[in-house]
């Protein structure tokens, strides 16, 4: 009975984990020293929907306003403090770990780097996170962005999003 | 065997006392054993309801709804510079990485035409 307790309370935290993301993130940074942060509710995002020239207002060749409008929520950290810089590595690390996070993207120039994790479901992409350090991060100080957006994303989308930065 | 035959064996002395207490022991110890199927019957109801607890704990860890932070903005229009400026930024990076996938492109294409111009100049 014992081990059946003990196999239970794994599950549940295995589960607890694997749930986390962007939202824990920024729920755990929040309010501390050299963190900015910016949140962005569903409601929000409900309103933001109907913003009537949400259509004409493009980025360029794409548009944006059509991508807004998949998206749930949105968190942003801008850390500048260097044991936070290399804990919120970490912790995004632990994250991809998990297996829940995919790498889309990882891109080192000289002391910047930048990933960026999608969680897919199917063709839909639910979640991006992106992670961007300038300086290398961690221990010789620089910072670190993260953008996570929870969306019901077409993969299609992400990919517009994509070819329109190549150009 | 006829019943007078029977009648006419002989009951060692102290076998009905033996008897008697060989079923009192007997007795004795069913007693002991229902007790004891009691009790473990009553330890697996407090299995039982230890695991309801910690399964009701567990439940309410896992469906907590953690504090939902405070939106930033007020205004929609706000909110929606915000987020255009945060794609800016994801399409500025992923540029960056493209950009660099280019270089490297072109690194491989210089080093293939290199391997390509030997080649030919050894077939010649």
């Amino acid at each position: 009975m014992k081990k059946t307790v003990i196999f239970i309370f794994a599950m549940f935290m295995a589960v607890a984990a694997f749930a986390q993301g962007g939202k824990e993130l920024y729920n755990k940074y929040l309010g501390k020293d050299g963190v900015s942060s910016v949140y962005i509710s569903p409601t929000m995002f409900e309103m933001i929907k109907q913003i009537p020239d949400i259509e004409i207002e493009g980025g360029g060749s794409f548009n944006l306003g059509e991508l807004i409008k998949t998206f749930d929520g949105m968190y942003i950290l801008d850390i500048e403090n260097a044991e936070f810089v290399s804990e919120v590595e970490k912790s995004v690390e632990a994250m991809v770990e998990k297996g829940r996070y995919k790498l889309l993207m990882e891109a080192v120039d000289g002391g910047s780097r930048v990933h960026i994790y999608i969680v897919q479901e199917g063709d839909t992409v639910r979640d991006f996170l992106m992670l961007a350090s300038e300086n290398g991060g961690g221990s010789d100080g620089g910072s670190t962005a993260v953008i996570s957006i929870s969306a019901k994303m077409a993969m299609s989308e992400l990919q517009k999003l994509l070819a329109s930065a190549m150009q | 065997m006829k019943e007078k035959d029977i009648n006419e064996i002989e009951i060692p002395n102290g076998l009905e006392a033996e008897m008697s207490d060989f079923i009192d022991s007997m007795d004795a110890a069913e007693r002991v054993m229902a007790e004891e199927r009691r009790r473990k019957g009553a330890v697996r109801w407090s299995y039982v309801a230890g695991a309801a607890a910690t399964a009701a704990l567990l439940l309410t860890f896992l469906f907590r709804q953690p504090a939902m932070p405070e939106d930033t903005f007020t205004d929609p229009h706000e909110a929606y510079a915000c987020v255009e400026q945060a794609l800016a930024s994801i399409s500025e990076k992923m540029g960056s990485g493209v950009q660099q996938a280019r270089r490297a492109g072109d690194k491989i294409d210089a080093g293939t035409a290199k391997i390509k111009e030997l080649y030919n100049r050894k077939t010649n």
